[in-house]
């Protein structure tokens, strides 16, 4: 039995789409109900949704064979896990974003608001600058315009929200995108049928048929 | 070899931590190997120079009495290393159970595990590399009858990686994303630096992508990517492991991925984990690990390996559920 975690909401939908197409679909997960867990005995897959946040701890610990986890939460919580493939969806980007025409001082410590503090310092150690790292929740736009920080690291889709509050993008610092992940102890003994499934969903993500 | 007088006494009294540590002890004793006892508290500054080496660099430290610095030893390999004798013209064949004192990677705070293994260093004998595994593989066996050992040679990795990578840096930022089977992102990254040449990045990337029984059309597999790559001696090195029975008699335990690597300025040659039903992650692993020797100024080769019966957790949980 391969147990697969997906994220709730409409990203894992589309992921879950997607293994549909691949010749993984099992009945009943799209149905509006309390159940948990959706399994097909007879063609040994067990799916269950979870919070986007915890696929990858669901599947590092070994509670789930497989999963598609953002690369910003991967990314976050250093998850150790096989990256076995790029989904292209939830494409996004990770970025510094502040004030129109910010730029830092050379030797300044620079304030930056974020909820994703892992990156944001391993991103500024790599450029050996100083940053004071202000771990926020939510709402981080308002850091800067508050005052609150000089700058922000977090996840740009469009830019819209950053435009409506007059700030802009400053620096990428990575993609983002969904990957299928494996835990590497369920790898071992499932090489195969995990190895299938990402090829079935390769032919699927570069628009080919299975 | 001294006897001790055997003591009779109801199994139920050991937990299983303890009934499998003993298990394994017996195991690497009937094998030639000795106990190598070491205590708790060691010099701070062994870690200090040789973090890489650790699982877990996060050390706990304190001052003795006398003001040095000790600490809680996060590792046993270094202690039993450190205190070797290179000029000996024998193979030391040592075992341990021992507390190690690390980071849990999953909880982020320091936990006290229990480690059984073993080592072999000095002037080892081409065959003590199969009976190392061996044993690896018997330890494996003994935790759960459902295991795999994922094995992988650092010298023809690495070899491979040289033919693209021009520095170090480059090669360990490689290394990582071959580690975490981010193969898109492993052709891009080295595309984006050393080009296709001529196809042989698609060799390169056939290495990495390899996960198979150690049957004879994968080995053909193995030698004609070596050949490609430049690594064929290093291939004929790896290759004899299998002409030992011990070895190709469990070919169906063994899983050969060279993507499984360990710390570059510490392993060559053989690198190991092994894998048991339900543990959700490596409950050993083991290598050769000959540039630590350099690295301590001793002469010869080493070859070792920890079980960490802390992880059995989840195996013993299923257990009970079935």
């Amino acid at each position: 039995m391969l147990n697969i975690a997906l994220a709730k909401g409409r990203l894992g939908e589309e992921i879950y789409s997607m293994f549909e197409e691949a010749g993984y679909g099992v009945s009943g997960m799209r149905e509006k109900t309390r159940k948990l867990i959706f399994s097909d005995e007879q063609r040994g897959l067990s799916y269950f949704w979870v919070k986007p946040s915890d696929v990858a701890i669901y599947v590092e610990r070994g509670a789930a064979d497989i999963g598609v986890a953002g690369k910003d939460i991967l990314l976050e919580s250093g998850a150790d896990v096989f990256e076995i493939l790029d989904m292209r969806k939830g494409l996004c980007r990770m970025s510094v974003a502040g004030p129109v025409g910010y730029s830092s001082k050379p030797g300044e410590t620079i304030r930056v608001a974020t909820k994703f503090v892992n990156i944001a310092s391993e991103f500024y150690a790599s450029k050996y600058q100083d940053a004071d790292i202000i771990r926020l929740n939510g709402s981080i736009e308002l850091a800067p315009l508050l005052g609150l920080s000089d700058v922000i690291v977090d996840i740009v889709e469009t830019g819209n929200t950053l435009k409506a509050n007059n700030l802009c993008e400053l620096e990428r610092i990575t993609d983002i995108s969904a990957w299928l992940i494996a835990n590497k102890a369920s790898y071992r003994f499932h090489a195969a049928e995990i190895r299938k499934l990402a090829n079935d969903l390769e032919r699927i993500v570069s628009g080919k048929e299975v | 070899m001294k006897t001790g007088k055997k003591i009779e006494f109801d199994a139920g009294v050991l937990d299983d931590e303890l009934r499998t540590a003993l298990d394994l002890r017996q195991l690497y004793l009937e094998n030639g190997f000795s106990r190598s006892r070491i205590g708790k508290f060691e010099r701070y500054d062994l870690y200090r120079e040789h973090k890489d080496f650790l699982v877990c660099e996060n050390v706990i430290s304190f001052s003795d009495t006398d003001g040095s610095l000790l600490a809680l030893k996060p590792d046993v390999t270094l202690s039993i290393i450190s205190g070797f004798d290179d000029s000996s013209s024998k193979a030391h064949k040592v075992y341990y159970d021992e507390d190690v004192f690390r980071v849990s990677g999953w909880t982020g705070r320091f936990k006290c595990c229990r480690q059984v293994g073993l080592e072999c260093f000095g002037k080892v004998s081409g065959s003590d590399f199969p009976l190392v595994l061996n044993l690896a593989m018997e330890s494996l066996a003994r935790l759960d009858g459902q295991y795999v050992i994922a094995l992988s040679d650092m010298n023809i990795a690495l070899k491979a990686l040289g033919l693209f990578c021009k520095t170090e840096a480059e090669k360990a930022q490689a290394a990582a994303l071959a580690k975490s089977k981010n193969h898109a992102g492993l052709r891009s990254f080295i595309a984006g630096r050393a080009g296709n040449q001529n196809g042989r990045l698609d060799v390169l990337m056939s290495l990495f992508g390899l996960v198979s029984a150690p049957d004879s059309g994968c080995l053909d597999d193995v030698r004609r990517i070596c050949s490609e790559l430049n690594a064929v001696k290093e291939y004929d090195s790896f290759r004899r492991l299998f002409d030992d029975d011990r070895i190709s008699g469990n070919a169906e335990h063994i899983q050969i991925d060279f993507s499984l690597l360990g710390d570059m300025s510490y392993y060559s040659g053989l690198y190991f984990n092994g894998f048991v039903g339900n543990s959700g992650e490596a409950v050993l692993s083991g290598g050769e690990y000959e540039k630590l020797l350099r690295k301590m100024g001793k002469k010869g080769k080493a070859i070792g390996f920890a079980v960490y019966l802390d992880r059995l957790g989840n195996l013993r949980r299923s257990a009970e559920k079935c």
